[in-house]
């Protein structure tokens, strides 16, 4: 035993004691901050923390979470804090919290410095989704109005176009002159088909009354025959037949893809003109696609935090694929066990101080169940925050996120009422204006979450907007300065968004009455004149498809009748031609009765003619004897 | 500079006729936890027996730093092993479970798999490195320090102040 190494390891004990009590606090101020920080993805400052060893008490003086969708504003900001810490739990490394109290809460305040996290996120899965669906959201169209007086001379437009209705329509004639060689050749064979009937109708004619029965054997045979002949026949004309309708199917259909590409010719047209169809293009998602694809991924990557921080119920953990130097935890159950982290109850309440800028805001709400360990605590966590500011505008949020067991189905709505919109950034959409002066929204959004999939929908109802263009330039564009026109005054706008991920796939929909807004603006700015442009084009265009269907309808009709005629025809004669062997069969057989019977009576009477010999012998020879 | 030191002191240590049960038994604690991914309550415990028994330390800082180097290489095994002790082997489970629900022995963090996995490696190996290294100290005492020790280096080790407190607190 090394007694001064007992004495160096005491004092090295007693500086340890000595770190912790001086600097203790600030460790553990960064690595709560860091933590936050992790699931944020935003700056997260804690002041003031102070952590009392005697009666395990905690006292934070604010937290400041920024808001990772805009950095300059705090998503929430709160004061005095207090907590105390369950001792026994600690002994187990395990932090056990009964009830947190926050007060003073307020969200959205502004900060005095960037909340941006200096050191990027490594980009994941998420990210490059994100930037995928990024791609395929709609881009602006551009309409010039000195352009459109040029472009709206339909007879230049059209002299130079070759339209694809036309070539189509061409096309499918040179089908149909194939169809009518075929046909053609089709047609030689039913009329080798008929000869063979006339042939056939030669043999029945044959056939006469038969005067004995091998006589009446053989035409009999002859009947079979020709039965069987014209059974054969029969099969070839009902192929023949079916093969006509299958043709005229295809051909049917090929004369309406006709109307594919009148629709094409409109289109391509219409961008010639450069004049998009105003009614299609989703201007809602072109305006606010990025920024509502920003906010909502923010708020999946959080609930994917959130998912990954509140693992399920798994009664053998499959073997994860954990980073080097970490391995992976193992719970285990027990009737004492406490999860490694719980906070039991967050109670909320918040007043903003007289005569502030605060004054008159008010929220309360409380948090239960946040713990690392769902399955071991047994209970869900659930959220039911209330906030309203002074101008009466309210927040309710509720959720209830249950991990206890593996299926789940976890939802988190939000309801915002009466949100003033001049403190909302509308981003650096070019088209957007700089900032809005009034106008207040209701915003309804719902998060689902599954093991499968996460789903979240955003209903955002606004009203009486004003939007300030000032610092952007001006447009130089029909499009963008009709779109500027209905942006700076807006009575009701509604905007309704669904964010889907399955199997790691992200499908974004937007759809606004802000679209219908902004064509009919666009339609009634440029006027009759392009109405009626674009009505005399689809004229055009609805010619050249009512021309070249005709057309086509002409020539199938033409060999359609010669076809028809010609299968009637070998139809008729056939069914003529089996009537009259079923009539020269029955008429046969009546014969071959008459004959059977004619038989019989001669056998009858030869037989009575002998037996009269044999009595008349048998008495002769009875008088002799 | 710090592992250096050990180093060097590990080398004395091997040159300075001291027992090589001794030097063996600090190598092997060492081992322990040089194996080991993170500092756990199991380390800090066997950090004090390196301290106060009367082993060498220079041969116990020499295997943290020897063996700390090339576990990581090994994580995914001790993943492995540690995964199947915790998750597969059913009978060890109450163990387990005992363990996890009393105070103290959740802070060994031997619910987690590369934890566990090193743990095992290491208590398993404790023994074979003890004799193997006893028995490599002994062949190098008697057979090669005496050449090396005739090296211009030794006689700069020898010189190091680290070396000369080392020396003081075990003669106490």
């Amino acid at each position: 035993m090394r007694n001064r190494a007992i004495l160096i390891l005491l004092a090295f004990l007693v500086i340890i004691g000595l770190v912790c009590f001086l600097w203790g606090n600030t460790f553990i101020t960064w690595a709560i901050e860091n933590t936050l920080q992790a699931i944020t993805g935003a700056k997260a400052e804690i002041e003031g923390f102070r952590l009392n060893l005697f009666d395990m008490s905690v006292r934070i003086n604010s937290v400041q979470i920024a808001n990772p969708a805009d950095t300059w504003k705090n998503i929430i900001d709160t004061k005095k804090i207090s907590f105390n810490l369950a001792p026994g739990p600690l002994f187990e490394g395990k932090t056990v919290i009964d009830e947190i109290v926050l007060e003073e809460l307020t969200f959205n305040t502004k900060r005095r410095t960037d909340g941006k996290l200096k050191k990027k996120a490594k980009p994941e899965k998420a990210a490059k989704q994100q930037s995928q669906l990024q791609k395929t959201i709609a881009a602006m169209p551009i309409l010039k109005p000195e352009t459109i007086t040029d472009n709206l001379d339909l007879k230049k437009l059209t002299d130079s176009y070759q339209f694809k209705t036309d070539l189509s329509a061409a096309r499918i004639e040179d089908d149909f002159s194939v169809h009518e060689e075929k046909w053609d050749a089709n047609l030689e064979d039913l009329n080798q088909i008929q000869t063979e009937l006339e042939s056939l109708d030669q043999k029945i004619a044959q056939l006469k009354k038969p005067n004995n029965l091998p006589e009446l054997k053989k035409q009999l045979d002859l009947v079979e025959e020709v039965r069987g002949s014209a059974q054969q026949l029969k099969t070839r004309v009902k192929t023949y037949d079916e093969r006509f309708k299958e043709d005229n199917q295809a051909l049917e259909a090929m004369i309406k893809s006709l109307k594919n590409e009148a629709e094409a010719d409109y289109q391509e047209l219409l961008a010639l003109a450069k004049l998009p169809d105003f009614s299609n293009i989703n201007y809602a998602e072109i305006l606010l696609g990025e920024t509502i694809l920003n906010t909502s991924t923010t708020i999946i990557n959080a609930v994917d935090n959130l998912q990954k921080s509140l693992p399920v119920k798994v009664e053998n953990p499959p073997k994860a694929k954990p980073a080097r130097g970490e391995g992976q935890n193992i719970v285990f159950s027990g009737r004492k066990t406490y999860p490694r982290f719980l906070i039991k109850k967050v109670a909320i309440s918040g007043k903003g101080t007289p005569d502030s800028s605060m004054d008159g805001f008010y929220a309360k709400g409380a948090l239960t169940g946040i713990t690392s360990e769902p399955p071991v605590y047994g209970l869900p966590l659930t959220a039911a925050v209330f906030a309203q500011a002074s101008n009466q505008a309210f927040l309710q949020l509720d959720g209830k996120i249950n991990h206890v067991a593996p299926v789940f189905n976890d939802r988190i709505t939000l309801k915002l009422k009466d949100l003033p919109l001049p403190q909302v950034d509308l981003g650096k959409n070019e088209h957007l204006p700089s900032k809005i002066l009034a106008g207040k929204a209701d915003i309804e959004a719902v998060a689902q979450m599954t093991p499968d999939f996460i789903k979240l929908e955003l209903l955002i109802t606004a009203a009486n907007l004003k939007g300030d263009f000032t610092g952007k330039k001006e447009p130089d564009d029909l499009i963008a300065a009709i779109i500027r026109d209905t942006l700076a005054n807006l009575n009701q706008v509604t905007l309704n968004c669904q964010l889907e991920r399955i199997n790691d796939q992200l499908e974004l929909k937007i759809s606004s009455n802000l679209n219908r807004m902004i064509s009919d603006g666009l339609k009634e700015a440029v006027g009759e004149k392009v109405t009626g442009f674009t009505n005399e084009l689809k004229a055009k265009v609805d010619a050249k498809l009512d021309e070249g269907q005709k057309t086509l309808e002409a020539a199938k009709q033409r060999y359609q009748q010669k076809v028809d005629a010609k299968l009637n025809e070998v139809r008729t004669k056939l069914n003529t031609e089996e009537r009259e062997l079923e009539a020269k069969q029955k008429e046969l057989e009546a014969r071959k009765k008459e004959l059977e019977r004619e038989q019989q009576i001669k056998v009858e009477a030869n037989k009575k003619e002998l037996e009269e010999k044999i009595q008349k012998e048998l008495e002769r020879l009875k008088d002799k004897l | 500079m710090f592992w250096l030191n050990f180093i060097f002191k590990f080398i004395k240590t091997l040159h300075s006729k001291e027992d090589p049960h001794n030097i063996a038994m600090g190598f092997a604690l060492g081992s322990i936890i040089g194996l080991a991914p993170f500092f756990t309550l199991q380390n800090v415990f066997v950090f004090i027996l390196i301290l106060i028994l009367n082993v060498s330390i220079g041969a116990a800082f020499f295997a943290i730093l020897f063996f700390g180097c090339f576990a990581y290489l090994f994580d995914p095994q001790f993943h492995s092993l540690g995964y199947f002790l915790l998750v597969k082997i059913d009978s060890l489970k109450p163990i387990w479970t005992y363990l996890y629900n009393i105070p103290i022995a959740p802070l060994s963090k031997f619910y987690n798999t590369l934890v566990m996995g090193s743990l095992a490696v290491s208590l398993v190996a404790f023994f074979p490195i003890y004799l193997a290294f006893k028995q490599l100290v002994k062949v190098y005492q008697s057979k090669m320090a005496a050449k090396v020790d005739q090296f211009k280096i030794m006689q700069l080790i020898k010189g190091n102040k680290l070396f000369q407190l080392y020396q003081k607190i075990k003669l106490q």
